[in-house]
């Protein structure tokens, strides 16, 4: 179990760091410019980045005692991870939805509305956790989708990049709604993970770093 | 030159103040308000309006040249102009705009 635990709290931390990185930059974006867009993308990922904390923050509790080892403590242990997983799933659609409300805040309202079936056709699935994971996922296709629909439009590096986090991320939250025990597809499911947090920090350094721009007033999408 | 808005879309304040710079600097760094006014898509009231902002914010400044009105860029300007190009960027990425 611990070493679960550990690649629980390994991939929070990635994740985490991913965020704040961000959420600086988004905030300083949103003062620089005003930004509703910047500022809805702070907000976003601050949502992710406290997901990640309050998880990580459990897994950690649990794998700092020694006590863990005792087949005792394990029902309280898988108590107190389960409780911090559901936070966090419930931080993540909160976050997602926001993302997904953001993008088409200027667009139409035909996909929010579809997305809003889609998680009230969810509703009372059980268990929770697997509840929670379809939800994530359900909301992660409607993001991919409008995604898929920007990346169609913009033809960027960045727009790719982000479309591919996306993807990755659902693939992740899917795969694990697959997994009914802790095995290879749990590694895979935080793998896709990491890689698509990954793919958020190439997009951030895509726009802060931009090669072979001419200036100010480089040519964009 | 390069707005790239589209007809319907709202363009924030932002936004236009972006164009606006966009336009001067794809200028060479001076441009006449009919310059700005026929690249950055404003009418006449919003140009005047929106540069008189700039001007006081130092981000442009105005010049007058035979009877010519021009507007440069500041190194303000430009470095505002350059901030928002790597934020339009990222957003453009997450499919959100300025």
């Amino acid at each position: 179990m611990l070493g679960f635990l550990r690649i629980e709290l390994w991939t929070s931390v990635i994740e985490a760091a991913v965020s704040l990185a961000i959420i600086f930059y988004s905030w300083r974006m949103y003062r620089t410019t005003g930004s509703f867009s910047a500022l809805a993308l702070n907000l976003s990922f601050t949502m992710l980045f406290a997901a990640d904390l309050i998880y990580g923050g459990t897994v950690l509790s649990t794998i700092i005692p020694p006590s863990v080892r005792a087949t005792e403590q394990r029902a309280e242990t898988y108590l107190r991870v389960t409780y911090g997983y559901l936070i966090r799933i419930g931080l993540e659609i909160a976050a997602y939805l926001t993302l997904g409300v953001a993008s088409i805040y200027s667009r139409r309202p035909q996909p929010l509305m579809l997305t809003v079936a889609v998680v009230l056709g969810q509703v009372g699935i059980r268990p929770l956790i697997p509840l929670g994971e379809i939800l994530v996922t359900a909301v992660l296709v409607f993001v991919c989708g409008m995604y898929a629909a920007n990346l169609y439009e913009k033809r960027s590096p960045n727009s790719l990049v982000v479309f591919a986090a996306f993807v990755l991320i659902a693939l992740s939250h899917a795969t694990m709604v697959l997994v009914p025990i802790p095995g290879f597809l749990y590694l895979t499911s935080h793998g896709f993970e990491i890689a698509g947090f990954l793919c958020f920090l190439a997009a951030l350094l895509l726009s802060l770093y931009p090669g072979g721009g001419r200036g100010a007033g480089e040519p964009q999408g | 030159m390069q707005v790239s808005h589209r007809a319907k879309d709202y363009r924030s304040k932002v936004a236009i103040y972006a164009d606006i710079l966009q336009v001067i600097d794809e200028n060479g760094g001076r441009a006449s308000p009919t310059q700005i006014l026929t690249g950055a898509n404003l009418s006449h009231g919003r140009l005047v309006m929106h540069l008189e902002r700039l001007v006081e914010a130092g981000l442009l400044k105005e010049e007058t040249e035979d009877d010519r009105r021009n507007y440069q860029m500041t190194d303000e300007g430009l470095n505002l102009l350059q901030e928002i190009s790597k934020v339009k960027k990222f957003l453009d990425g997450f499919g959100l705009p300025l």
